[in-house]
């Protein structure tokens, strides 16, 4: 590969995302669409800036549904960013089109989740991991053909001509995933964004090809985005960890400090739930509850607040946590106070669109002070509880129960906390 | 997935690129009577090609021939010895009728494929792969072609053509390929439309392959598995609707070539006058040749088509333990 | 395997085989295991794929599909399972064993609710129950697998991957079966929800007196979740015992490279095991394991090893833990070829 000439401009950063944002238009239902309704729209990444510097190895964790995939294939330019800036090596490839980013396809290359289906089934190795050469014409028939075979060899595939003529079916997961590694090195690209690459092999297999993913880094001076919900091998992998959820990075920094002192309560919770094998170790505290929310209507304030056990008052509490609440309650209660009490509700499902109020009807014959006398007892029970802490007021009009919250206080952004880490929570 | 090597299917998976799976698969992987099906249906089509290819040798007479040395043939008998089929009121042969017939259904049939594949084949592609108003305005057209009965479409056009392509083989074909193009457009959109979030297709796409190259190199050869199913079921069905042209008239003109339709068309009154040779023989063909391809057809579907699958396993002995495996029980 | 006194285990597995016939040749995929589980235990089951995990499981609920063959016995409350008619067999399942899947995604029916769900298990295999017996029964589950009872009567498309899985635990558990076996429960899962589930898995032990196999290639899970582990390998299980003593002090050679090949939090290093296990249609001789390990000897590839006890009721079959038993020229490294990076799974 020719080298290029050294530009003056050029510095350490290769990639900086600043409020990088990607939303998705929702299908909605067929009559919606039918009608050409508006059917709202999902962030998927929502507002993310970071600096990925040469040579190094960021990790981008989260669980399905944080917007680490959609993080990942926006840097790749295969969904265009539709907020904010991304830039690559001082270039602007916001809004770029595919068309116009083919060039830089030749130092940015991806390798995808499921080995299995990320090689054509009809084409052979050598043709597989060929095409790339052949795609940007940069060499044909014999230096072709000498390329494949050193970039096999590079993956650890030899003696090559066991894997040349052998089509995906006949490999192994873990020969897949070298054969793609090998495709996605053969232009010696710049910058690699690796989506879950050992998430779906065996798991005698993992620790190898991360390994020759390390290799591969020393030897082609690779720039690595690794994207994984295993905090364990981002640990060993990565140089900095960027936390996701919802679409946003909870927390950035050092792996060392992170892991080391997590400063999110969600980078907490992540971290006591890693299943350990060692049994000296502790088991683990108790788990944090619930899942992702739905990215289309994500919760007011910081969007982790339903769910993080040092939310206070300001994080964001809305009319909807009162359901959750009380699902919650008679979780706990059991079968029989669940019969009773959630007959005196009649509009659990729907308690209004205001996130400020929460109304509360009367039903199965209770009247309003019945219900009102319900929740104040619930709130008597916890007064301490985060959410109870942020109801402003409960009042009875005498057709229904109105439950008025504190006004939340705006979104966490990342601010720097502990020496090197940044971290978007209110506690800091 | 766990057990992945031991489960009979994984075993069995190891699946090829497409011609070995087409042509050899079906024929070691099938059981009972998928099989059979398939046999059969290959055994009848197969003796339909060989009269087609070797017509001229098979029969012993032309198309439209009506006299052999200087001896004009009899109008009307019934099968014998010079004329196993017998002859017809117009004094031709009936059996070598229904070899040259067979000549032309496999040449209009094959040709309609042909062009169908040439056309839908990439329109379907590229409706699905690039989406947007040319693939709106390709399924609109489709769609339109679709709801008309197939036969009235065919008649339509076999009338426009006569005009300028005479009523000839390529004029009857045309007819049959504005039929089936939607079907094989259909076929390879839908495909396209799944293959294309393939993760190797956005493989392609972050390696930097233009769009023709995609479609080329990563959709054609995963979409286009379908397709021997849908064309040998349309073959069966073509049969049926240049025999019908034929019938009303429209198809084949005789001076062009023996057709069974209109040969059928022309035995009509015959029947009644006890002639029954004259429609028994070209209909008999006809049955033969679309239950031949059908046959082919839903045997091909059975094999290529994974749910439908059943594969063969080989009944398992469990031979008695050995003495070696004893320190394994306590 | 391991005789326990006192009463009779819950589930006893005895020198089961399960093989396949395919083209070239039956598949061993189960070569004469066994093990017992006590009612109130969950016993974990490790290996890579394609060790004859899932066949294991499935053919303890005699799922297996057609073209296999199982000998050995299935001793469940001292019935042999795998010598009743498929018809009774089929009886027994669901209400005396039941199985949680890999993918609670495809395993519920879309167009049900999940109280008519509940409503039919217990209908169909529990007849005397009335109404409301069965309707508190199953939400009594529901509830204790975290699941809410306002949501009680919606479909499933309407709940996250964890409580599908959630569902389909509590679906397994409402017969109240003497065993379950969890094939894989979580890998599907994120990581919190993982360990949500894990958490339920290892109540359950306290909550219902059922015996589970928990099938999985995590050992944190194990770790976490199981009394005892069984560590199979090729179709055979190489390691058995209580969980801790066995992922403390591993005593056969793969188990110790299967965990030192885990990637951990402590993970400072990062080692495999070379090669991948073998076709099960030609396992290699003796011990199964002898190509790919470390320290095999001369003994490995001619005798089959016997199994030895150790410490706190673990049982190994390697020749290592024998080696004073065996000559000097049988003692002596096994030389071979090395294998290729890229021989894998």
């Amino acid at each position: 590969m020719p080298t290029k000439p050294e530009t003056p401009q050029r510095t350490d950063v290769l990639v900086s995302a600043r409020d990088l944002e990607v939303t998705f238009a929702l299908s909605g239902s067929s009559l919606a669409r039918l009608f050409g309704r508006d059917t709202g729209s999902v962030r998927a990444v929502d507002g993310v800036s970071f600096d990925l510097h040469r040579g190094e190895v960021l990790g981008v964790v989260g669980e399905s549904g944080s917007g680490k995939t959609t993080l990942g294939r926006a840097l790749m330019g295969l969904v265009r960013a539709t907020g904010g800036e991304l830039r690559y090596d001082g270039k602007d490839l916001t809004g770029l089109r595919e068309g116009a980013l083919r060039s830089l396809r030749t130092e940015l290359q991806m390798v995808f989740q499921d080995p299995n289906a990320a090689l054509n089934p009809s084409m052979t190795v050598e043709t597989a991991v060929g095409h790339p050469l052949v795609v940007h014409r940069l060499a044909s028939g014999g230096e072709l053909k000498k390329r494949v075979v050193a970039s096999l060899e590079r993956v650890g595939l030899a003696p090559v001509e066991r894997y040349l003529s052998k089509y995906p079916s006949d490999l192994s997961g873990g020969q897949k995933q070298r054969v793609v590694l090998a495709r996605s090195t053969i232009l010696e690209p710049k910058l690699l964004v690796a989506d879950e690459p050992i998430s779906m092999l065996d798991m005698s297999v993992r620790a190898k090809i991360l390994q020759l993913m390390l290799d591969l880094r020393d030897e082609l001076g690779l720039t690595y985005v690794y994207i994984t919900h295993d905090l364990a091998s981002a640990k060993y992998f990565c140089d900095r960890v960027a936390i996701m959820y919802l679409g946003r990075i909870v927390e950035i920094g050092p792996t060392a400090e992170v892991f080391a002192d997590p400063k999110h309560p969600y980078t907490k919770a992540l971290l006591a739930a890693v299943p350990d094998p060692d049994p000296s170790r502790p088991p683990a505290e108790d788990v944090l509850g619930g899942e992702i929310p739905d990215a289309a209507e994500p919760p007011r304030g910081c969007s982790f607040h339903p769910r993080c056990p040092a939310a206070f008052d300001a994080c964001g509490w809305e009319s909807r946590d009162l359901v959750a609440m009380l699902e919650e309650h008679w979780l706990r209660t059991g079968v029989d106070t669940y019969a009773e009490e959630s007959e005196r509700i009649s509009n659990l499902s729907d308690v209004g669109d205001n996130p400020d109020e929460a109304h509360l009807r009367p039903g199965g014959g209770a009247t309003s002070k019945e219900l009102y006398q319900l929740v104040e007892r619930l709130r008597s029970e916890q007064p301490d509880a985060a959410h109870w802490q942020s109801v402003s007021d409960v009042s009875d009009t005498g057709s229904e129960v109105v439950v008025r919250y504190v006004e939340a206080a705006e979104d966490p952004r990342l601010r720097p906390a502990g020496e090197h880490q940044e971290v978007a929570c209110h506690l800091y | 997935m766990t057990a992945a090597s031991s489960s009979p299917e994984d075993v069995a998976s190891k699946r090829g690129f497409l011609p070995r799976r087409v042509f050899v698969t079906p024929f070691t992987q099938t059981t009972g009577l998928a099989r059979w099906i398939l046999l059969a249906g290959v055994v009848l089509t197969l003796l339909f090609v060989v009269a087609a290819i070797f017509a001229p040798w098979i029969a012993p007479y032309g198309f439209d021939q009506k006299s052999a040395g200087g001896v004009n043939f009899p109008r009307a008998v019934p099968p014998n010895g010079t004329h196993i089929f017998g002859t017809n009121t117009q004094f031709y042969d009936v059996f070598s009728r229904v070899v040259w017939g067979a000549r032309t259904a496999i040449e209009v049939v094959g040709l309609a494929l042909v062009f169908a594949l040439i056309i839908g084949v990439p329109l379907g592609l590229v409706s699905g792969y690039l989406g947007g108003w040319l693939d709106r305005i390709l399924v609109l057209v489709n769609d339109t072609l679709f709801a008309f009965p197939s036969l009235l479409l065919a008649i339509v056009f076999a009338f426009l053509l006569s005009s300028r392509l005479g009523g000839g083989v390529i004029a009857a074909a045309v007819s049959l390929t504005v039929i089936y193009v939607p079907q094989y457009f259909r076929v390879v959109r839908s495909t396209t439309l799944s293959a294309r979030e393939a993760t190797y297709v956005e493989a392609a796409r972050a390696m930097g392959a233009r769009k023709l190259t995609i479609m080329r190199r990563y959709l054609f050869a995963n979409v286009i598995q379908s397709v021997p199913v849908i064309g040998t079921l349309n073959a069966a069905d073509a049969i049926g609707t240049l025999a019908a042209l034929g019938f009303l008239g429209l198809g084949i003109q005789p001076t062009e070539a023996s057709e069974w339709g209109y040969d059928l068309r022309r035995a009509l009154a015959d029947a009644s006058a006890g002639i029954w040779w004259t429609s028994a023989f070209p209909g008999l063909a006809i049955v033969l040749l679309v239950t031949g391809l059908t046959l082919v057809g839903e045997g091909l579907n059975e094999t290529l088509n994974p749910t439908l699958r059943r594969r063969r396993l080989r009944p398992v002995v469990l031979p008695p333990r050995s003495g070696q495996d004893s320190g394994e029980e306590s | 395997m391991s005789e326990r006194s006192g009463g009779a285990p819950a589930l006893s597995v005895r020198d089961l085989r399960v093989w396949y016939g395919t083209d070239r040749g039956p598949v061993r995929a189960v070569d004469g295991v066994s093990f017992d589980i006590e009612a109130g235990q969950t016993l974990g089951l490790v290996g890579e794929s394609g060790c004859g995990k899932s066949t294991l499981g499935r053919a303890l609920l005699g799922l297996l599909p057609a073209g296999s063959k199982t000998d050995g016995e299935i001793l469940v409350d001292g019935t042999d399972l795998s010598s009743l008619p498929d018809k009774e067999r089929r009886a027994l399942r669901g209400s005396r064993m039941g199985m949680v899947f890999q993918e609670p995604m495809t395993r519920l029916n879309p167009l049900m609710r999940v109280s008519q769900m509940f409503d039919e298990a217990l209908g169909a295999n529990e007849p005397s129950l009335s109404k409301t017996e069965r309707h508190d029964r199953a939400l009594d589950v529901l509830r204790r697998m975290g699941i809410p009872p306002t949501r009680w009567s919606s479909y499933p498309h309407e709940f996250s991957g964890g409580m599908r899985q959630r569902i389909m635990i509590a679906l397994a558990l409402v017969l109240r079966p003497r065993f379950v076996v969890a094939d894989e429960p979580t890998t599907a899962l994120d990581v919190l929800v993982e360990a949500q589930i894990i958490r339920i898995l290892a109540d359950l032990r306290r909550d219902y007196d059922t015996a589970m196999l928990l099938i999985t290639h995590n050992l944190g899970i194990v770790a976490e979740a199981c009394d005892r582990v069984a560590v199979m390998y090729a179709g055979e299980i190489v390691e058995i015992g209580p969980a801790r003593e066995v992922f403390g002090q591993p005593r056969h050679p793969y188990t110790r490279d299967l965990l030192g090949s885990t990637i951990s939090l402590s993970t400072d290093g990062l080692r495999y095991i070379a090669g991948a296990p073998p076709d099960l249609v030609e396992p290699p001789p003796a011990c199964r394991f002898h190509p790919r390990c470390p320290d095999a000897m001369r003994v490995c590839q001619e005798r089959y090893p016997r199994w030895t006890s150790g410490p706190a009721d673990t049982e190994a079959a390697c020749w290592l833990l024998e080696r004073d038993q065996l000559g000097e020229d049988e003692a002596a490294p096994l030389e071979r070829e090395r294998i290729a990076d890229a021989d894998e799974a």
